[in-house]
């Protein structure tokens, strides 16, 4: 009996897979496609369609790794019916983006309550502006342009903003030893390939 | 621009081609540089996947979620719209929940007590447990838990969800008896007995169906689910227990809740043997005294806990 699919995926919790995932994985196909407004179409029709299948979907295995997959898919697809539309992902972008796919699929395990609040204890220790930017990139989903628009700044100091604000993330993950555990993981993984 | 600003400019995409090329030949490099790479990248995504935290202060532009991009179906507007006024519904439970409504406290401490809502729902507390609920239950029945409770809720009202909150999870009743226990202090469990219930924990929403157990492990926050015989979770309540060819391990489960102690059998014979006893006001030195006369049990008391073993053979 419990072997048996029992996660019934409700409207209430499909919408918050969908404002957690969403822009994640909008900057991802981004990456592929290279135009905005394709990216959030892919995404868009992506989270549509999961809905339409939500019965089929294995929602207890980890689902960001299926998002991605999806996406990339989807967003590969895109570039080759738009081939003579001038899509062509260089070399360095492909190679780029086979690295994060294969990182950003399988750490998904670690992704807990206790990390999450951990990033929320360094995003308010963060200077104010710097907060100020992070947080409306984040929980407003705001792009970098807008934001710039919005406080009267350059761009380039939004992104400045925001690399600091992950830089600190970093740091406050390495102290709290989230980062080391990767760093295992990583060492771990190289002996497996030397054995 | 240092590498950590091009890392992020990539993540971002802002990066130009010619920073993309540079970053992919600093990674190349050696595979500390990879890993660099690979750390920022990971903090990156995990601080961008949005979940608002109530700890954390949104900037005073408004804390509306991100806004849905422009869509192309209908039901992708209903579905969205219907989500955002279960989630409004939540959050003003949630307020209306605060200190400034009277809080109403109800203390079982050693005996089992029987509490009748305002709209004729029902709870039975067990022992050592509590439930708070606010003084316009009439309009909100919001209630909290803490320990053991078995709910019977009347009127099913789409608009007056009856809502159980405890500590790690949600209950949402559409009409129904049902069982809670978060008395533990490593796991929940809610037991259907009949209706259906929805339960929120972690984000995740399920719904359980009648004979099923959801347990919540409190360290690893893992849920799982499994079928069950509500009554011997709901038993208690009565005024006696009542068993008539029930096997050993339903009674004692059964037991552990009417005495509030501890069983412990490890005699995989024993836990089938079917056993016929009612128990009234006896104590529980009396009831294992009983059950060691009718089936090849041995007994300890020590405490609040009770060791089960095969009895030994005497010759």
């Amino acid at each position: 009996m419990s072997k048996n699919p029992i996660i019934y995926m409700d409207k209430k919790g499909f919408d918050i897979i969908y404002r957690k995932y969403f822009r994640i994985l909008y900057l991802y196909s981004l990456k592929i496609v290279g135009k905005p407004e394709a990216a959030e179409d892919i995404v868009q029709d992506i989270f549509e369609d999961c809905w339409i299948r939500r019965d089929g979907i294995d929602w207890e295995s980890p689902i960001k790794p299926y998002l991605y997959k999806l996406v990339r898919n989807k967003s590969i697809d895109f570039t080759r019916l738009t081939a003579n539309n001038n899509i062509v992902l260089s070399s360095t972008d492909q190679e780029l983006e086979n690295i994060i796919y294969q990182l950003f699929t399988t750490h998904n395990y670690i992704y807990s309550h206790e990390l999450q609040s951990e990033i929320n204890q360094a995003v308010q220790n963060l200077p104010k502006k710097c907060q100020e930017v992070f947080l409306l990139s984040r929980f407003e989903s705001l792009k970098n342009k807008e934001i710039a628009g919005k406080l009267n700044i350059h761009i380039k100091t939004v992104e400045k903003h925001i690399s600091c604000a992950i830089k600190s993330i970093k740091e406050h993950l390495e102290q709290v030893g989230y980062l080391t555990f990767y760093a295992s993981v990583f060492i771990l993984h190289l002996f497996e390939t030397l054995l | 621009m240092d590498i950590d600003s091009i890392i992020i400019a990539y993540l971002e995409n802002s990066a130009s081609d010619s920073e993309k090329e540079f970053l992919l030949n600093w990674i190349r490099e050696s595979d500390e540089n990879k890993r660099y790479f690979e750390d920022i990248a990971i903090t990156w995504e995990k601080a961008s996947i949005i979940y608002p935290d109530k700890k954390l202060e949104v900037p005073a532009f408004g804390t509306d979620a991100p806004s849905l991009p422009h869509t192309k179906s209908k039901l992708w507007y209903a579905i969205s719209g219907i989500a955002g006024i279960i989630i409004a519904v939540v959050a003003i439970s949630f307020f209306l929940q605060k200190p400034w409504n009277d809080q109403i406290t109800i203390y079982s401490h050693d005996t089992k007590k029987q509490i009748t809502f305002p709209d004729g729902s029902m709870v039975w507390l067990n022992k050592n447990s509590s439930i708070t609920f606010s003084d316009n239950f009439e309009k909100n029945r919001n209630v909290s838990l803490e320990g053991e409770g078995f709910f019977d809720v009347k009127q099913k009202d789409d608009k007056r969800p009856f809502i159980v909150k405890t500590r790690l999870a949600e209950i949402k009743v559409i009409g129904t008896q049902f069982f809670v226990d978060n008395s533990d202090s490593l796991f929940n469990e809610a037991v259907l007995k009949s209706g259906v219930i929805q339960l929120t924990a972690n984000e995740e929403s399920l719904v359980l169906k009648p004979n099923q157990k959801l347990r919540i492990d409190k360290a690893t926050n893992q849920i799982t689910l499994s079928e069950v015989n509500p009554d011997n979770y709901a038993n208690w309540k009565n005024s006696k227990l009542v068993f008539k060819n029930n096997r050993l391990d339903d009674v004692f489960l059964q037991m552990e809740k009417w005495f509030d102690v501890s069983i412990t059998n490890d005699v995989e014979s024993l836990k089938k043997f079917p056993v016929s006893l009612t128990i009234n006001d006896e104590t529980l030195e009396e009831t294992m005294k009983m059950l060691s006369l009718i089936s090849p049990l041995s007994y300890e008391i020590s405490g609040d806990n009770v060791i089960i073993q095969q009895k030994k053979k005497t010759r």
